[in-house]
């Protein structure tokens, strides 16, 4: 830690001291705090033929919780991003490993090549994921090449299973990189002591780089977790009626259905589920001692 | 004109790592702080550079007190041991910074850089970057950065730690030349009793947070007052015994003759005889013993020798090379003996 | 000295990245192969290959109105956080701050929560303070969604400073601002460009928190998003095409500068 202070010398008073932190804080204070604050008091609040009543009431809650509807919906999203975490990680474990693997310029070039999806226009992404799931996609259109299929089938779009297949396409280079890095981080010298001392290529996977490399893939994890969670623009776009998520739900809520505090009332559930994750993560982390 | 300590002390919580200290650096002076790690040393230094705070106790320099000014209002100026070279500065801005920022006239400074890039030898580094920079040469680099801003006292803090044996050797033999040169006060730190001996005017031995003994290399070679600084330069001999007559320790190994003056008999005492001041050959009070090892050293042959009377009390002995007689071998029996001018009363 | 069970495990995940790319990149693929040719009933007419996509598209007012918007939004937000990020780390690292892990969780929140929980807190909060929504949220939101990105390189790099750099300005006469100008902050500029770069290309696409806080004036990823019923065009495919290829030059530069190179290591 360093110290722009006459180093290690008696230091400002503390009423100095709270003056530059508040000073500090201002910034992150007003626009970050203060909004999700704000949107939980509003979540305190009943909406009436499109006006808000501010009489603190917890109904909001209760409609949440009492209504399979809703409390159902955000049930099955939750399962539904853990889907997407497993697939992800799944998916992305062994490729990052792979890469790993490579040695010099493919290993960066192969690197790159997962990463450049991320810039693709998100919006764009969805659009061609769509078409490629529909009827006349790219999907059927290899299927029945292959002669697997007898005819186009629409079981791949407009319903849960679209969803959690795009979404695992969209977020996966949101794990590859993690768990590469953490891969990357595991000094060679390990790798070569563990074969030194007779093990052999799978003992040395299992002991070594896996373990070392937990901490990156709980974060790849996390990540694909909590962002398939704030997601509603996918399930809209290839859920049809039954992929609904309760990031829908919330986002009419603002929209058409127009109850603003029942929508903060599920956004706040979201937010406390997502902090729930991130500390859980957090947790799993800190405990490897790596 | 002097720098001044009285009673520095520090400590962090429960943790004393210097206790009071009082010690006079006079002007012009290489002094070097001597000692094993956690004994003190580098705190002193850091407490005269304005690093750190004391616990306790007061700087003072030319009689003006300098234990509350901050490190940027200090006279002094330190050699880190990582040199610590601004990386986005050529050789050139590095040893300029200091005029720079105290805001001198540029034009003298200008002249004063030249002179000093001269000195350390580095005009022609000037415009390279400390990354283009051997070891040595950072050393000069962050070197001429202390002496551009004329300090009263420069600090070196273990500056030759990093270096390999024959650079260290060089630059030993460097910064000495140009101490005697600028002449300006160097407190210098090490751990290395050899690089202390070699270039210091004065030693000071530090131990556990206190200072053992301070003197030049002689006295503290020759006259050890303390078991620490006897054993620390080189191999030495230590046998405890009684003293009997003015002139003689009764010991395991014998009836051994020393020269002091006056001290009461009957005194427990720490004898301390050099490898370097026995000899082979008998005498009244030679030892005999058999040698457990030898380990030839170009200009000197090492012995451990293993008394007949105490076998446990292993002798190292260490004669010069003489290509014209064989170095005695493992196994052969000796006698050695010494001049007793040689053995000195440590307290005990 | 490669067992075979290994080899064979490097050609069953050499397999599957294989496939995975190329899903990963059929819509990449598609989109630029729309971008330059007609496709009519799945087949592709190879004799409609042409760049005028590349040309006119600079010629449609509501694709170039957002697009400019975008780019407004990006640069503004991106110099604000990046600023902000430079204080705050300099605020964390000082020795006697106060609360600094408290600001620290804060300025991750953003990032690190569902994207639709900070667009709704910053909706409800603007709602309630009577501003409407335009350019002036549209920035705000990107802000502290990049905050966190800018301020954790900015922070590493601040930690991989060697105190006795500081200590070592001290040491030659210089006060705290001069420390300040002379020492850190250069070391810091780099940082601060390449958080800056990133940042950039993160909020060039950022779509969830921008539905809830834009305006009338909407962003590119916002237009695309009402165009995507209608269909799109070749020229949206064009653009798409080159915000990509923008996008990856940012990035690559990112991580070459990224890569540790030891040029401050003093051996």
């Amino acid at each position: 830690m360093l110290s722009l202070s006459r180093v290690e010398t008696a230091g400002a008073r503390p009423v100095l001291r709270l003056a530059i932190f508040l000073v500090a804080a201002a910034v992150p204070f007003a626009l970050i705090l203060a909004p999700i604050g704000s949107f939980m008091v509003l979540s305190l609040f009943r909406a009436e033929k499109h006006q808000i009543i501010h009489d603190p009431t917890l109904v909001n809650y209760v409609n949440f919780f009492g209504n399979w509807t809703y409390f159902g919906t955000f049930l099955g999203t939750l399962l539904l991003c853990l889907e997407v975490m497993g697939l992800s990680l799944l998916l992305g474990y062994p490729i990052a490993w792979f890469i790993w693997k490579r040695r010099g310029g493919v290993r960066y070039l192969l690197l790159l090549l997962a990463v450049v999806p991320l810039f693709m226009s998100y919006i764009v992404k969805l659009y061609t994921l769509r078409a490629m799931l529909g009827l006349n996609g790219l999907i059927n259109q290899v299927l029945l090449g292959l002669g697997l299929f007898e005819r186009p089938s629409r079981i791949f779009l407009f319903n849960q299973r679209a969803v959690l297949m795009t979404m695992a396409v969209i977020y996966l280079p949101f794990v590859i990189l993690p768990i590469f890095l953490a891969l990357e981080r595991i000094p060679r010298s390990l790798l070569h002591a563990s074969t030194d001392l007779g093990a052999g290529a799978w003992d040395t996977f299992r002991r070594v780089v896996l373990p070392l490399s937990l901490p990156g893939t709980i974060a790849g994890g996390l990540f694909a977790f909590v962002l398939a969670l704030g997601d509603f623009i996918t399930p809209q776009m290839v859920g049809g009626t039954t992929g609904f998520t309760i990031g829908r739900v919330i986002y009419s809520q603002f929209g058409l259905a127009y109850d603003w505090p029942f929508g903060a009332a599920m956004a706040a559930i979201l937010l406390a589920t997502a902090l729930t994750g991130i500390i859980a993560a957090g947790f799993a982390i800190s405990r490897q001692k790596v | 004109m002097a720098l001044e300590l009285r009673e520095l002390s520090k400590s962090y919580g429960a943790l004393q790592v210097l206790n009071p200290t009082t010690l006079d650096i006079a002007n012009g002076e290489f002094l070097t702080l001597l000692g094993p790690s956690g004994s003190g040393k580098t705190t002193v230094l850091r407490l005269i550079g304005g690093f750190t705070a004391p616990s306790g106790g007061t700087i003072a320099y030319d009689g003006r007190d300098m234990t509350q000014l901050p490190a940027n209002q200090r006279p002094f100026n330190t050699v880190f041991q990582d040199y610590a070279l601004f990386p986005h500065m050529t050789v050139l801005q590095n040893v300029s910074y200091g005029p720079l920022v105290q805001r001198r006239s540029v034009l003298s400074a200008a002249k004063l850089i030249e002179e000093t890039l001269e000195i350390v030898g580095l005009s022609e580094l000037r415009d390279r970057y400390p990354s283009q920079l051997s070891g040595g040469q950072k050393q000069r680099v962050a070197l001429a950065r202390a002496i551009v801003c004329e300090p009263k006292v420069i600090l070196l803090d273990e500056p030759l730690a990093a270096l390999d044996a024959n650079l260290r050797h060089q630059m030993q033999l460097f910064l000495k030349q140009i101490q005697r040169r600028i002449r300006t006060t160097f407190v210098f730190v090490t751990h290395d009793q050899d690089e202390a001996i070699t270039m210091s005017d004065r030693i000071v031995v530090m131990n556990q947070g206190g200072i053992e003994q301070q003197g030049s290399p002689q006295e503290l070679y020759y006259r050890p007052r303390t078991r620490f600084v006897a054993g620390f330069f080189g191999d030495n001999n230590l046998i405890e015994g009684v003293l009997v007559e003015p002139q003689a320790v009764e010991t395991p190994l014998g009836r051994l003759p020393v020269s002091c003056k006056q001290m009461s008999a009957g005194q427990k005492v720490l004898l301390s005889i050099r490898p370097e001041s026995f000899k082979l050959g008998k005498s009244g009070h030679s030892v005999s013993a058999t040698v457990e090892e030898a380990m030839f050293g170009g200009a000197s042959t090492r012995l451990l020798l293993r008394p007949d009377k105490v076998p446990e009390l292993k002798l190292n002995v260490r004669l010069p090379g003489d290509r014209r007689l064989d170095a005695p071998q493992i196994g052969e029996h000796v006698n050695v003996t010494y001049d007793p001018i040689d053995a000195v009363i440590v307290e005990s | 000295m490669q067992t075979s069970g290994e080899r064979r495990a490097e050609i069953m995940t050499g397999v599957v990245t294989a496939i995975v790319f190329i899903v990963l990149y059929a819509p990449v693929m598609i989109s630029v192969l729309f971008s330059l040719v007609e496709i009519r009933r799945g087949k592709i007419l190879w004799e409609t290959l042409s760049f005028e996509p590349y040309v006119t598209l600079w010629s449609n007012p509501s694709v170039l109105a957002a697009l400019s918007n975008t780019a407004i939004v990006a640069f503004v937000s991106v110099i604000l956080a990046s600023m902000l990020a430079l204080l705050l780390a300099l605020y964390t690292q000082w020795s006697e701050a106060i609360g600094k892990r408290f600001l620290e969780l804060i300025i991750y929140l953003p990032f690190l929560l569902p994207p639709i929980v900070t667009g709704l807190a910053l909706l409800v909060a603007s709602a309630q303070l009577g501003i409407n929504r335009g350019l002036a949220t549209l920035v705000t939101g990107h802000m502290v969604f990049v905050l966190a990105v800018a301020y954790r390189l900015v922070l590493t790099r601040l930690q991989a400073l060697p105190p006795s750099l500081i200590e070592a300005s001290f040491d030659l006469g210089a006060s705290r601002w001069q420390t300040l100008r002379y020492v850190l902050l250069p070391h810091l500029a780099s940082a601060v460009v390449t958080g800056a770069m990133l940042s950039l290309t993160l909020s060039f696409d950022e779509t969830l928190i921008s539905t809830f806080v834009a305006g009338d004036q909407m962003t590119l990823p916002l237009r695309l998003w009402a165009m995507m019923r209608v269909g799109f065009t070749p020229e949206i495919n064009a653009l798409v095409t080159l915000v990509l290829l923008v996008s990856i030059v940012l990035s690559i530069v990112t991580a070459l500068r990224l890569r540790p190179k030891g040029e401050l290591e003093e051996d």
